[in-house]
């Protein structure tokens, strides 16, 4: 075997059927992590995946093994993992070694899947082409002088050149889906509440979610089944009844109704995905859906939002890195010179810049204007997304104004750098789940396709986006890179 | 000594509350003597990812707090952070509360030399508390054990006009929440501090004047209160008058307390002030306190110790002093109540052997001790003695035996011999017997010796081995010596 | 509001972040340019609408006050920094303002 199988469902159904083992996936998935050129991989946990395998193996072989069992998998390196390293993409934890694992790897653990590695990012998860990691940047396998979207462009990568059969990421503004469309795989961000942050490093605790990055709708479903669930150690976690998140993949979208808000469709969008999304709309309209026009018209004022919001709560999350207890410090004269140089030098200027613009919305004098206004408008953009799912079910859009773009193109310009998540990010202002399905090319780049649902809805949003993928092949299209 | 200003005194009282674990992790919250460091977890530590899990006990004691401070139960309250970065402070912040306070607008009485008084409460958050360090030279060493131990902040109105008023609100705060069960508050081991905020106010050229206030931060006993103030007063007043720094002020400073050189020094003047940028923190939820919460909690508040020395005097018809001494120890009040319950006689003289021979054992027996023997044992021994079977001082000895034996009162009087004697015919004989035989007392007595009635009193208790009631000795003596005297 | 360079050093200040005189000067042009993006949210009228802090339908979550043991000393003193670790404490330069 010199490559994994196209999906989670085909691999659990081989080593079933004894085709293969934990441990020859994880060798595959090892050797391709570690030829990887693309700098998805900060670091390959070679031991601890042969170790998990091994039980793996052990488990299936009693025969009452979960769906996840033996599958290799690849772990954004923000979410802390016990005994690995875990840099969150910066120079600031340098060494940091987290005594602890995060729930959603515990989880994972617990359901047999098998951690290839700790995947790059942009620091912090803050960016969305995967060029301010401090361990440089991620290419695109679909050509190589493209990024992959971000911030969890290492796991996209590792997903969409079949280094791994799924991986997880973090999305607080777009940092999921965005870089599955660039990428031309399954990225979902789960609602706000679904999975557990514990372990997480937080970038902005409101809008932050755990999700996976898979090459089908249903394998993703597979992975949130085994995410999901209230965890006693993060407070926002909802205490929901279990539920079986694949019930409805197979039921097709006749009947459902498809809102098609009309601020999504917005100049600037590369006209390729234009076209690719409304022939996507035509393709459930043909499969019986029913295309609601909808309106959502603070839209507008997201991206605004947003980056009030986000950076004024990651200015907050991120004054632990004061190297007292862990991570990197830099003697200066005194304590609060050591502070200063060491959060000076050890924070890229993306991290810096967001420290900057957070502190100030949050600083006094300028709270009322920036924060608690970003607040309200947030109250607002919520409310019409309520509205909106009185009169449909789902609501689908592009998930990026663009394919992916060169690298270096846009690293000067924040505020065009901040356009690629105006889609995406309303979602996490709402607390709404959303996925990006690979629906086509331009130029031989992939066009992602989002599809959103109301609060904990993720069954609809998977049955909307499983009918289109059946009626498409995008998904099942590798990049040349990979092969 | 009448000083040319007035004292205006406000308190923030940070207590720690007596719970198991901390505010917000699972780790041990009795931090105090453990080794360095060893109660400790991601949460407490600020370790990346770690997230907050608020501790319902906590925010249960500091409701409970709140109702016997007469403070007001917000519908709708939530958690913000406190951002600055100091190395005790492990996240970059501290999980706080801003707008919406657990409990707002309360008060406490107070007794003051002139009458008593009402000390307005502002309110009381809940919050995190820090990590202790110790000091080297150039150096200082961080301990995280204290990091998140659940610390609620009282807040006063500036009600108080002096160190003594200062120190007596912040005793009969202590006592509230001792009582309440809130907090043990030992101040020896940091789990009670205060700021007091201190400004002067005084009236120059037909002006009332009030220049900015200082806030001493940091007083961790009741001395430091009492020194600290009037030192920091006069201070503002020397300032003021010599045209310092207090003229030109025009917001609070912030001073700290040398104990070892008695006086207050500047930590931070207004100019550098900190921008603390609080807002809600977005790893917990916001809390809206059920009625039927905060009515459990009012229900289970025990009744508080004003209102239980109030009680004591009028239902009980104790002194002042005894009612204070019972209060003052909520087991020895529990204690002297059981037995008042049990018995049919004045509760005063159950308040005599509580606050005398129960309070002077547990003394002696040490932290901790409780009574050996139930309250209605010492009900019995006070029904013994008022019925006059036994005699005071032999109760002493019998209450001496019950403590070391656990018998009870009339099986110790029994096999003791201690009962007494009442008989009014045998103490006559004897009475007889001594006048007999000691004329001259008799007449020293009747030309007016008072005190030669006490020998013939010892007399006659000799006679009798000790065991006479005295009230009908000295009821009979009387007699006949009166007698005496009408048939000569 | 444009954002000039003295509030960009305070801000750092604020967040204890050293910058170079030329990341004051390119952070400064480039948060002026955001900044007047996220201004246009002032044409928003919210005076009838609340803030939110959270888009979560939860309030009163809990936990039991029951202690269990955490990390030990050595597991919580691991991630020192060089010179960061004296004995069972972690070790900084002398505390500001301190006496
Ligand atoms: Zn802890």
């Amino acid at each position: 075997m010199n490559a994994l199988p196209a999906s989670i469902t085909e691999a659990a159904a081989s080593l079933r059927r004894r085709e293969t083992s934990a441990a020859e996936l994880t060798e595959v998935a090892l050797e391709r992590a570690h030829r990887d050129r693309l700098n998805a991989w900060l670091l390959v946990a070679d031991e601890r995946a042969r170790a998990q395998a091994k039980a793996a193996d052990e488990r299936l072989r009693r025969g009452d093994a979960p769906p996840l069992c033996g599958i290799p998998w690849a772990c954004k390196d923000i979410i802390g993992t016990k005994g690995v390293e875990t840099t969150a993409g910066s120079r600031i934890l340098d060494g940091y070694v987290p005594p602890y694992s995060a729930t959603v790897v515990e989880r994972l653990d617990a359901a047999g899947a098998v951690m290839v590695g700790k995947t790059n990012l942009d620091e912090f998860a803050m960016g969305s082409s995967n060029e301010n990691s401090a361990f440089g940047p991620v290419r695109n396998p679909w050509r190589a002088d493209r990024v992959p979207g971000g911030s969890s462009g290492g796991s996209a990568v590792a997903v969409a050149a079949g280094h791994a059969l799924f991986a997880l990421g973090t999305d607080t503004g777009g940092s999921i889906r965005q870089p599955g469309a660039l990428t031309g795989v399954v990225g979902m961000k789960p609602t706000y509440g679904r999975v557990s942050r514990y372990g997480v490093v937080a970038f902005a605790s409101s809008l932050d979610q755990v999700g996976p990055f898979t090459r089908t709708v249903e394998d993703c479903a597979i992975v949130c089944q085994a995410l999901f669930g209230k965890d006693p150690h993060d407070a926002t976690t909802m205490p929901l009844p279990a539920e079986d998140l694949r019930r409805d993949l197979d039921r097709g979208v006749e009947g459902l109704r498809i809102g098609v808000p009309k601020e999504f469709f917005i100049e600037g969008m590369e006209p390729d995905v234009e076209r690719a999304v409304r022939d996507a709309l035509a393709e459930l309209e043909r499969q019986g859906a029913a295309l609601v026009d909808i309106s959502l018209p603070s839209t507008d004022h997201g991206l605004a939002v947003y980056y009030i919001i986000q950076p004024a709560e990651a200015s907050s999350n991120l004054a632990r890195y004061d190297g007292v207890r862990y991570g990197l410090r830099v003697e200066g004269r005194d304590l609060l010179e050591t502070y200063r140089r060491t959060r000076g030098e050890g924070f890229g200027p993306e991290v810096k810049r967001r420290m900057i613009l957070g502190t100030y919305a949050l600083s006094a004098g300028y709270y009322d204007a920036y924060y608690v206004k970003a607040q309200k408008v947030r109250t607002l953009i919520k409310a019409e997304f309520d509205r909106a799912f009185e009169r449909c079910d789902a609501i689908v859009t592009p998930t990026s104004p663009t394919v992916a773009f060169r690298i270096g193109q846009k690293v000067d310009d924040p505020l065009a750098m901040y356009l690629n998540d105006v889609f995406t990010l309303p979602g996490n202002i709402a607390g709404l789940p959303g996925i990006s399905v690979p629906c086509g090319f331009s130029d031989g780049l992939p066009i992602g396709l989002q599809v959103m649902a109301s609060s904990f809805q993720e069954a609809t949003l998977f049955r909307v986006a499983a009918a289109y993928e059946r009626a498409t092949g995008f998904h099942e299209k590798r990049p040349e890179v990979a092969a | 000594m009448s000083l040319p200003y007035e004292t205006v005194i406000g308190v923030e009282t940070h207590v720690e509350l007596a719970t198991r674990s901390k505010m917000f992790c699972p780790c041990s919250a009795t931090w105090f003597g453990a080794p360095a460091n060893s109660l400790v977890c991601p949460v407490c530590l600020g370790l990346p990812g770690a997230l907050p899990v608020p501790n319902r006990r906590a925010i249960e004691l500091a409701m409970t707090a709140g109702l016997a401070l007469h403070c007001e139960v917000p519908a709708h309250t939530k958690f913000d952070r406190k951002n600055y970065l100091y190395p005790d402070l492990p996240k970059g912040y501290q999980i706080s509360q801003y707008d919406l306070p657990l409990n707002v607008s309360g008060w406490l009485a107070l007794d003051t030399p002139d009458g008593p008084k009402r000390v307005r409460i502002r309110r009381a958050h809940l919050e995190e508390d820090t990590a202790t360090s110790k000091h080297g030279e150039g150096y200082a060493l961080i301990d995280f054990n204290r990091s998140g131990v659940p610390l609620l902040e009282i807040v006063s109105e500036p009600d108080l006009r002096s160190a003594d008023e200062a120190v007596a609100y912040v005793q009969a705060l202590r006592e509230i929440l001792v009582f309440a069960g809130v907090s043990e508050m030992r101040l020896e081991e940091g789990a009670g501090r205060f700021d007091v905020n201190v400004s002067i106010r005084f009236t120059e050229d037909g002006e009332v004047r009030w220049p900015p206030q200082s806030e001493i931060k940091n007083l961790n006993s009741y001395a430091a209160i009492r020194e600290a103030v009037p030192h920091e007063a006069e201070r503002l007043w020397r300032s003021w008058r010599d045209g310092g720094e207090l003229r030109m002020r025009t917001g609070k400073i912030t001073v700290g307390w040398s104990p070892e050189r008695r006086e207050t020094f500047l930590q931070r003047s207004k100019e550098e002030v900190e921008d603390y940028r609080y807002f809600p923190d977005p790893d917990l939820v916001s809390f809206t306190p059920s009625r039927e919460t905060v009515e459990r909690l009012r229900a289970s508040l025990p009744e508080l110790p004003g209102d239980r020395r109030a009680r004591f005097a009028r239902v009980y018809a104790l002194s002042d002093y005894d009612a204070r001494v019972l209060v003052a120890d909520r087991a020895l009040a529990d204690y002297f109540e059981a037995a008042v319950k049990a018995s049919t006689r004045d509760p005063k003289q159950i308040a005599n052997w509580v606050t005398g021979e129960v309070r002077r054992r547990m003394k002696d027996a040490g932290d901790g001790a409780g009574v050996p023997f139930p309250p209605e044992q010492l009900a019995a021994l006070v029904e013994l003695v008022a019925s006059g079977e036994v005699s005071g001082s032999a109760a002493k000895e019998v209450f001496g035996d019950m403590w070391t034996t656990r018998r009870p009162p009339s099986e110790i009087v029994r096999a003791k011999g201690l009962t007494q004697v009442s008989d009014e015919g045998a103490i006559a004989a004897a009475v007889d017997a001594v006048l007999a035989e000691n004329a001259k007392a008799v007449a020293d007595y009747r030309a007016g010796n008072a005190r030669a009635l006490g020998a013939l009193v010892g007399q006659v208790r000799k006679r009798t081995g000790g065991k006479a009631n005295l009230s009908v000795v000295n009821r009979v003596l009387a007699e006949r010596i009166a007698r005496g005297e009408a048939t000569r | 509001m444009p954002i000039d360079r003295r509030t960009v050093v305070h801000a750092a200040d604020l967040a204890r972040i050293a910058l170079t005189d030329a990341e004051v000067e390119r952070f400064t042009g480039q948060l002026s340019v955001v900044l007047d993006a996220v201004a246009r949210l002032a044409e928003v009228d919210t005076s009838a609408i609340p803030p939110s802090a959270s888009t979560l339908p939860l309030r009163n979550v809990e936990r039991d006050d029951e202690p269990r043991p955490g990390l030990g000393a050595e597991e919580a003193l691991a991630n020192a920094p060089r010179g960061g670790r004296d004995g069972e404490f972690f070790r900084v330069q002398e505390v500001l303002q301190e006496r």
